[in-house]
């Protein structure tokens, strides 16, 4: 009764890997034939630690795990996996093959965790059944965990600017700081503001100001490092975090982005062409013994005041050092 | 298939059986049925040292294991043995294991001659 037909997942027909842990021989062979002829892709392992090694190193969402094998049994290793999948935070579907039938052996198993059983010897197809169900389980699995990646992408992102919401970068700031301690690294912070920026609502509407503002967090984004994280803090005000940046090089990049900003032209509706610029004030972790978000933002927010109070278009670096070194401005 | 018979009239290979299990596949049959050969003749040595050393777990996991090969290819007489083999092991039932697994060795025998007659390996 050869079943050529290839098992399809729900999107395209991929190979789904099945961890196949069995330590007798010609069961092995016979099972890991069938899954290949399904359009499995059969990864065999002939005891429970092997078995264990295999599915911490790979991803492999289908597991049959026989009931005895030496060492560790079918049921231990059922409960290292759903702990494994707690870590993970994944699930992982396990089918039980065990040779017994007696009803204490397999509610011994389901209390394991196992999700569903198939007793040896079994039919082909009756494995093939049971695969597809699991098959069902893992595909709304992954559509949850899409979905819950999606939703944690739209929770943490400002929709209009599309950078970190204020409560995720000062969540990403605590993290970056500690890390940065435990790696005695610096982390620089960057924090500016639109000047005039309430002018040019009240000059052109909102919808202008909403695209000034998109334009300039476009602007900065590009400007920024691959690993720089940039969050709205306020209605105009974003906060850039610079992972291993001391005073100068905070100073180098806050030079280079208010620049940028200074040439941009935006275009509006009736032709009106707008230039924005910038206000800023930055710090770097490396100036204090005891960083913390707090410090390093109210920092930030001393220099911006002080680059306001200087002319604004230009982010200004505190704490300044003895030396006469002025802010850095757009000249 | 599974239904309880003395061993006597119980097949030695159940040819449509085996098929049925292999997709009907000749070349892939014979393949394991070399891969339960090898298996046999590795674990057979490892029973008979258990026994001298009256290790039953051993005897009982190994007869376990090969009951499994056993029924997968539908060797029924060995499958049986195994498997009183097996509840020997679990009840440490020293009579019954010497016994059986001289039994075991001569059935093996059988069922190899049959295969090699009949052309199936």
């Amino acid at each position: 009764m050869k079943d050529n037909i290839k098992l399809l997942s729900t999107t395209s027909p991929k190979k789904w890997p099945v961890l196949v842990a069995e330590d007798e021989p010609v069961s092995q062979r016979m099972v890991a034939k069938n899954l290949q002829d399904w359009g499995f892709d059969p990864i065999v392992a002939a005891d429970g630690e092997k078995a264990l090694k295999v599915l911490l190193r790979k991803n492999i969402p289908l597991v049959l795990l026989d009931w005895m094998m030496p060492g560790l049994s079918g049921p231990e290793l059922a409960q290292h996996i759903r702990e494994m999948d707690q870590k993970k935070k994944k699930y992982t579907y396990i089918i039980l093959v065990t040779a017994r039938d007696k009803i204490q052996d397999i509610s011994a198993g389901f209390a394991a965790g196992v999700d569903d059983y198939i007793t040896k010897p079994f039919h082909p197809l009756e494995l093939k059944a049971r695969l597809q169900a699991g098959l069902r389980i893992i595909s709304l699995e992954r559509q949850l965990l899409n979905y819950q990646k999606k939703l944690e992408k739209l929770a943490t992102t400002d929709s209009l600017l599309r950078v970190k919401t204020r409560r995720q970068i000062l969540a990403e700031l605590n993290a970056e700081l500690a890390r940065a301690e435990r790696e005695h690294q610096n982390v620089g912070l960057i924090l500016v503001d639109i000047d005039h920026f309430k002018k040019i609502n009240d000059s052109y509407g909102h919808p202008a100001g909403d695209k000034v503002l998109k334009k300039v967090a476009n602007l900065l984004k590009k400007n920024i490092r691959r690993y720089d994280r940039i969050g709205r803090y306020g209605g105009d005000e974003l906060i850039i975090i610079l992972p291993n940046c001391g005073l100068a090089e905070v100073a180098r990049i806050g030079q280079r982005l208010c620049q940028a900003i200074a040439r941009l032209k935006i275009q509006l509706e009736n032709n009106i062409v707008l230039q924005v610029t910038l206000s800023g004030g930055a710090t770097s972790s490396e100036a204090f013994t005891r960083a913390s978000p707090q410090i390093l933002i109210n920092t930030c927010d001393k220099a911006l005041y002080e680059a306001k109070a200087k002319g604004r278009n230009q982010i200004i670096i505190f704490p300044q050092s003895q030396k006469p070194r002025a802010g850095v401005s757009n000249d | 298939m599974t239904k309880k018979q003395p061993s006597d009239s119980l097949p030695l290979f159940d040819l449509e059986s085996a098929r049925e299990r292999t997709g009907g596949d000749e070349d892939f049959l014979k393949e394991l049925l070399s891969l339960y050969e090898e298996e046999f003749k590795a674990k057979l040595p490892e029973l008979k040292t258990a026994w001298q050393a009256r290790n039953f777990k051993e005897i009982k996991e190994l007869s376990h294991s090969l009951k499994g090969a056993s029924a997968n290819l539908s060797l029924l007489s060995l499958q049986k043995i195994c498997w009183e083999l097996e509840q020997a092991g679990q009840q440490k039932d020293e009579k019954k294991i010497e016994v059986l697994l001289p039994q075991l060795e001569k059935e093996f025998e059988k069922v190899w001659h049959y295969l090699q007659q009949e052309k199936f390996l």
